[in-house]
């Protein structure tokens, strides 16, 4: 990996779970090489199809439908370094393309123009595996980190060589006389429950999410 | 002698870490002319390069060395190698962290007395009283510089605290505000006032918020009596026959070990390292680790009950815009076990940006459930749930044989299992955090598990008794007459409130202890 390590030298790596350590790699590379355009031209260890079906792979696990395909593209790109660097994430995005291309009965190359649901029907069989994790891993972190899709997010980013936010609306919230009052209204919760590490529980019904015992 | 200060000089007092703890009691010694060298395992990184921007700015200034962690808690899952999150740099975790001040309530100190007997929590009572804290809570605030205390105006609220106020209002809360804050509403202290950068959690180039790094440290430096020595890892504390610690050994950024001789020695690593290095200091005449005894070293970790809610809204807030966590109610801060459980806990206001809250918010979800969220990003709020955990005997910090750091030292272990008054906390705080969102309109909450911890305490603590722990009423190891431990680790226990102000509370109170003692020749 072309980063400058920071002491991490000899950690060992454990599947399941975010390795923040790694992630903040992962950042620092973005913000030490800005100019990184997202291309796809000079891959250096995955084969263009296999890139390709990362692209729509990764479109498919965090799906926005304003984001155009370059800011997916430089989370691929950002695969392929590791790949690059480490013949064991090659192997493992290469054999996991492999396993979507089973999972669906498709070629890789065809999972992009599959119904959305059946993409979500394959990604949902390989969501424990090691491959799937790593891939997670890297869009989390990077897709997140790019300055320029902080815009379709609603995000000003960086603010102290401007002055902050002091004159430019820290403080312009002006709806909250009249922000009804939803207390009893059907409100949707999404809880990462610390109890089970499964898929977080959603719960459309106020009256479902907040049990009698709780209340 | 002016620092720098020479390896060989045994009258200097030696300080293991720059942070809230030890950056603090380092400038009091020297302002008191006491000698001090601080060995800091992290970078002098200063404020003119701090980035806005959340990853780099981790990787620039967090604790990145490899940890393990164990445990039926959720983090272990979610993070295996960060239990914890706190800086390597050069004047510590103030440099990452918001500035939220309160002080402990007064039964926070009797804790043991106050609730009683509870299984599976090793509660103790302090042996201080707020009482004897307070004047040093007062020396803290004014050495920080604390919005909302001694003279100093409260903040503006930001988006994020108004819509907090809104819902506090209508739910009949009384006391909310932006709270005490260590960041400047305005100028203070040879430091400019806060610009809303919104970026507390990323260092701060503006100065505006305290940390040892613009504040203890130059200030010690100026005197002539501090020297600061930057990425220098120390690796164990050396005691020599008659038990009295000599000198530490520690590796500089070549990986070059050095022995700086020492009169007294204070670690102030954080609660992690803290006890790694005592358990690492193992000798023939303390074979459990130093100042270890009792066997109380490692024991009782606490990282406060922690649960965050994100309001999603109609219409956008820009939470990201203002001050991290200015914002605080205090209402739920008291003792009633017809709750559910024992101790308080305060909400208070906190935003990530887009790189930060794609990680924590939900780990391992993904899907259109997950973008969806993401997408209303700009019409979130958020409240962070903090309140007192239970100490326990098995929650702790020990080192873990099978796997070494790049200095070839076992890395510690992180054990934490969630004792059951804090899962009954957090499920009440959770609703009523939800409750007071959905007053003020929120169309969507979001219930976001522990962040790896950024309280980390009890680890050496303190204790009348020393069977009962490790460190005395002034943080002087019970086992070891010139060993101090002087930072959040010292914690009885760990109170609803965010652990800062009083590690420098204490750590004040602790320079003149050691100044006295010093100038008696008792040290
Ligand atoms: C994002 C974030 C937000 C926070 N917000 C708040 C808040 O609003 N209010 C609040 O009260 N608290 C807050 N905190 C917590 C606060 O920063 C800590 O409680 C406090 O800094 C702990 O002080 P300390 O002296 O124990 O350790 P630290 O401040 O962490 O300092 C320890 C230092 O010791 C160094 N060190 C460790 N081991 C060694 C070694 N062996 N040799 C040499 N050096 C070593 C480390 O590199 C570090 O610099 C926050 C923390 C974070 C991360």
């Amino acid at each position: 990996m072309t980063t400058q390590s920071v002491g991490l030298d000899g950690q060992v790596s454990e599947e399941g779970g975010i390795r923040v350590a790694d992630a903040a790699v992962a950042g620092q590379r973005l913000d030490t090489d800005p100019d990184r355009t997202g291309g796809l031209a000079d891959l250096r260890a995955l084969d263009q199809g296999t890139a390709r079906a990362l692209v729509s792979m990764t479109r498919a696990m965090y799906p926005h439908d304003r984001l155009p395909d370059v800011h997916y593209e430089r989370v691929v790109a950002a695969l392929d370094e590791k790949a690059a660097a480490d013949a064991r994430m090659r192997i493992l995005l290469t054999e996991g393309v492999g396993w979507l291309a089973t999972t669906t009965g498709r070629y890789p190359s065809e999972f992009g123009g599959l119904p959305e649901a059946a993409q979500v029907a394959a990604l949902t069989r390989l969501q424990e595996t090691p491959f799937f994790q790593a891939v997670a891993a890297e869009v989390v972190v990077n897709l997140y980190s790019q300055h320029d899709v902080w815009p379709y997010f609603g995000y000003e980013g960086p603010s102290t060589d401007e002055g902050g936010y002091l004159h430019r609306g820290f403080d312009d919230v002006d709806w909250l006389d009249d922000a009804p009052d939803r207390r009893d209204a059907p409100v949707a919760e999404t809880i990462g429950d610390e109890r089970d590490g499964d898929e977080a529980r959603i719960q459309t019904e106020a009256g479902q999410a907040r049990s009698g015992e709780e209340d | 002698m002016p620092a720098p200060f020479d390896l060989t000089d045994d009258s200097v007092v030696v300080v293991i870490g720059s942070g809230a703890g030890g950056g603090t009691l380092a400038n009091q010694l020297a302002q008191k002319g006491i000698d001090v060298v601080v060995l800091e395992a992290g970078k002098r990184v200063e404020p003119e390069e701090h980035v806005d921007d959340e990853w780099p700015a981790f990787n620039q200034l967090a604790w990145l060395d490899m940890r393990t962690n164990s445990g039926t808690y959720r983090l272990a899952e979610d993070f295996p190698n960060l239990p914890a999150w706190h800086s390597k740099c050069v004047g510590g975790s103030p440099v990452h962290w918001a500035g939220c001040c309160p002080r402990f309530q007064d039964w926070e100190f009797r804790t043991r007395t106050v609730y009683g007997e509870i299984p599976g929590a090793t509660l103790l009572d302090w042996p201080i009283t707020l009482e004897e804290l307070e004047p040093y809570y007062d020396r803290a605030e004014a050495n920080m510089g604390v919005a909302g205390t001694h003279g100093m105006p409260l903040h503006q609220p930001d988006n994020n605290a108004k819509v907090l106020f809104e819902g506090a209002r209508r739910m009949g809360y009384q006391k909310y505000s932006t709270g005490h804050y260590a960041h400047n509403s305005v100028p203070y202290d040879g430091r400019p006032a806060t610009v809303q950068d919104g970026f507390c959690f990323e260092g701060n180039r503006s100065r505006a918020k305290w940390s040892p790094l613009v504040s203890d440290l130059p200030k010690g430096e100026a005197t002539g009596h501090l020297e600061v020595r930057p990425e220098s890892m120390v690796l164990r504390i050396e005691h020599d026959d008659a038990g009295r610690v000599t000198g530490v050994v520690y590796a500089d950024a070549d990986g070059a070990e050095h022995l700086q001789r020492a009169r007294v020695v204070c670690v102030a690593g954080n609660a992690i390292e803290t006890p790694r290095l005592l358990l690492g200091s193992a000798s023939n005449l303390h074979p459990d680790g130093l100042a270890n005894s009792s066997g109380q070293v490692g024991r009782n970790y606490m990282r406060h009950m922690s649960d965050t809610c994100w309001g999603v809204f109609d219409e956008p807030v820009h939470f990201y815009r203002g001050n991290t966590m200015a914002g605080i109610v205090e209402d739920e801060a008291y003792h009633d076990p017809d709750r559910g459980f024992v101790g308080g806990f305060y909400m208070e206001t906190i935003h990530l940006g887009p790189a930060f809250m794609a990680s924590f918010m939900n780990p391992h979800s993904w899907g259109r459930d997950f973008t969806e969220l993401m997408d209303a990003y700009e019409n979130f709020a958020g409240m962070w749930l903090v309140g007192e955990d239970m100490p326990s005997a098995t929650n702790r910090v020990t080192l873990n044989p099978d796997v070494t750091d790049q200095h070839g030292l076992p890395v510690p272990n992180v054990h934490f299992d969630d004792h059951k008054n804090d899962i009954d906390m957090r499920d009440y705080a959770a609703d009523r955090a939800r409750t007071l969102y959905q007053a003020v309109g929120a169309v969507k909450t979001i219930r976001t598990p522990p962040f790896p911890a950024s309280h980390n305490m009890g680890t050496a603590r303190m204790s009348e008794r020393p069977e009962d722990g490790v460190v005395d009423r002034w943080g002087r190891a019970h086992d070891v007459p010139n060993l101090f431990v002087s930072d959040g680790s010292v914690f009885t226990t760990g109170a609803a409130a965010n652990p800062t102000l009083t590690i420098v509370a204490l750590a004040i109170r602790q320079a003149d202890h050691i100044a006295e003692q010093l100038a008696q020749q008792a040290l």
